[in-house]
């Protein structure tokens, strides 16, 4: 049975054994550079610096110049590469079988249903693990030897740290699976893949903020954590007494903007009750629970999205 | 013909116009909000380039969290429409004719190849590159009206900027398209055909963005030690390092053991190994057209060559 996987899938295993070579080859290789470079520049003492006043312009902006593109291409390509997984390996694995007729070989041998695309998908989906972890593995280490760090839910960190990418993967690789074996076309199905992918991965995103308990942090007026907590888009002002200011109240402050000059501004928020400012937020620390939750999610959409398939192929004659 | 070309691939045309439909009713939606957003609350009027001053840090920076990233997603999707585009509409254009047999009957009708070619494929193209100018436009609307607060500020070199504007999108979608069709006529499989295709369409945005350096001579700028030559990188910066008093170049292993050397705040220690100036060769950023023009042509040339060789294979195709 494995030997017939391999002479069915050779090509597309062939591809991601090359896609993991070249990885293995590129990254190291830019990760040693741009280490070299990093040192050269003397880069970690900009650390935490302002990047635009001070001594360090001009070696940041050198530095940014030569490998922005290529850590922007490094996030971009990981970001990508479980959607073209789903798209390239998952939509055709059933959708192509039932559309050239060859199923019904498969459907005639002594072997379950559930055991023919149990199988079909470990040999597609293991290497598929495998390289977007190894994958993960490279690029983190090269944006890392970059100093990059923007936070842990900056939205091209998160998607490409922790359970993320392989979590991803196995759900755009099920979801193209259950696309070609619902829709029976293999181009159909790569276009329904990619586009349900993206679509699943942008509302997760947006319902981040509502998976984990949030906490409040007061800051002072105006002010503005920047410690790379994830934002939930709740905030407000505080009184004297810690209580939230009511919307009325909020409106008002508005006046003091137009009325005073910006000098006595906090002196005018004061008089009308605004002594704090909040914001809610996830804290940077539970950066690896939510990737927990998440993962979970689309692990269980994976579940579903197999069980699927399976009621799919065993109606189909 | 074109009745047959466009029964042949109307699900994919209809896809093309829904989408087109649904992205740009959203960009529109989006510039119109961002608008509102940009009149309503107080970034107006904190253009960056007149200096960010204290009352304007808070409200530009709350703008650039709502916008910006939003913004660079418009911009990386023009840059990922060439791609949809060959993939999905040239790949399988030849591609799934001689994989499923349907060629045999094309070529045996009073039809001659090179018209049954030339009809489906602009059949194809047409509305594509229609579909990417209506949509490229949108985005470029909505970059330019957020000024220098969206990610226009750094310059037209900037490379999801620069493959995203001008006639780039245009010539470099295509080239892609063009590249698909020959692809798949030439491997027979729709899946190879796309496989390939999203290969050299990567490749072909990597071959686009480093071969910017070769076609224009660049301007030298020169500048004081303790000044950034380029500014923000507004230009596109060929090559930068140190010269003495005399213009003589000093090399990069120089130029670190002087930098190891002097360890003091300052550039005193600097001038006394030697060094005078900074500089920097550049393209203004005044030349991005010409550079767009150039690159442009490169990607029509490489799709007529492309159309010829889809019509070589089809026409040894028995």
């Amino acid at each position: 049975m494995f030997w017939l996987m391999w002479r069915r899938y050779r090509p597309q295993l062939i591809v991601l054994a090359s896609l993991l070579v070249l990885g293995g080859l590129v990254l190291p290789l830019l990760t040693s550079l741009v280490a070299e470079d990093f040192r050269t520049l003397h880069l970690d003492q900009c650390a935490g610096q302002a990047q635009y006043i001070g001594p360090c312009v001009q070696r940041v902006q050198a530095f940014s110049a030569t490998w922005n593109f290529w850590l922007e291409a490094a996030r971009i390509g990981l970001l990508t590469l479980p959607v073209l997984l789903g798209m390239f390996l998952g939509a055709p694995l059933v959708a192509r079988e039932l559309e050239q007729g060859t199923h019904v070989l498969g459907f005639t041998q002594s072997i379950s249903r559930t055991r023919w695309l149990l199988t079909r998908l470990a040999v597609i989906l293991l290497p598929s693990l495998l390289l977007t972890v190894a994958a993960q593995w490279l690029v983190l280490r090269f944006l890392l030897a970059a100093g990059d760090d923007r936070g842990p839910y900056y939205w091209t960190r998160f998607g490409i740290s922790d359970l993320a990418p392989a979590s991803y993967t196995l759900f755009a690789i099920l979801l193209g699976t259950f696309a070609g074996a619902l829709l029976r076309r293999t181009l159909p199905a790569m276009v329904v893949s990619l586009t349900a992918t993206v679509a699943a991965r942008v509302t997760l995103d947006a319902l981040h903020p509502f998976l984990l308990p949030r906490r409040r942090l007061v800051t002072e007026l105006g002010g503005w954590p920047a410690d790379g907590s994830l934002m939930t888009g709740v905030r407000g002002y505080l009184d004297a007494q810690g209580q939230v200011l009511p919307q009325e109240a909020v409106t008002a402050l508005h006046d003091c903007r137009q009325a005073a000059p910006s000098t006595d501004q906090w002196a005018c928020w004061h008089e009308h009750g605004a002594v704090h400012g909040f914001v809610d937020v996830i804290p940077v620390a539970e950066a690896g629970t939510l990737h927990l939750v998440e993962a979970s999610i689309f692990a269980g959409l994976a579940v579903l999205l197999f069980l699927g398939t399976i009621g799919l192929l065993r109606r189909k004659v | 013909m074109i009745w047959v070309a466009w029964r042949q691939q109307r699900a994919q045309l209809i896809t093309l116009a829904v989408v087109s439909l649904v992205v740009g009713t959203a960009l529109a939606m989006l510039h119109w909000l961002m608008l509102d957003d940009l009149h309503s609350a107080e970034p107006a009027g904190c253009w960056i380039q007149q200096g960010i001053s204290a009352d304007c840090r808070k409200p530009v920076a709350e703008f650039q969290n709502r916008w910006f990233d939003l913004m660079k997603v418009g911009q990386v999707g023009i840059i990922a429409l060439p791609g949809l585009i060959g993939l999905f509409l040239g790949a399988p254009m030849f591609a799934r004719d001689l994989e499923q047999g349907t060629h045999v009957l094309a070529f045996t009708q009073s039809v001659g190849r090179a018209r049954w070619m030339v009809t489906k494929l602009l059949v194809g193209l047409v509305p594509a590159l229609s579909m990417l100018l209506v949509l490229q436009w949108l985005v470029s609307r909505w970059l330019v009206s957020a000024r220098d607060l969206g990610p226009l500020i750094t310059g037209p070199y900037e490379p999801l900027t620069f493959v995203s504007a001008n006639v780039t999108p245009l010539a470099f979608t295509l080239f892609v398209f063009c590249l698909g069709a020959f692809l798949g006529a030439l491997t027979r499989r729709t899946l190879s055909g796309m496989t390939i295709t999203l290969g050299v369409f990567v490749a072909g945005w990597a071959a686009l963005l480093s071969m910017r350096t070769v076609w224009f001579p660049p301007v030298r700028v020169l500048s004081d030690l303790d000044y950034s030559p380029s500014g923000p990188e507004v230009v596109l910066s060929y090559r930068t390092g140190y010269v003495g008093a005399q213009g003589q170049e000093f090399g990069r292993d120089q130029v670190n053991a002087i930098m190891r050397a002097c360890d003091q705040p300052g550039y005193d220690c600097w001038r006394g190994h030697g060094l005078a100036h900074q500089f920097a060769d550049v393209l203004p950023a005044a030349d991005a057209w010409k550079l767009h023009l150039v690159e442009g042509s490169v990607c029509v040339a490489l799709a007529a060559a492309l159309v010829i060789g889809t019509f070589w294979v089809l026409r040894g195709r028995v």
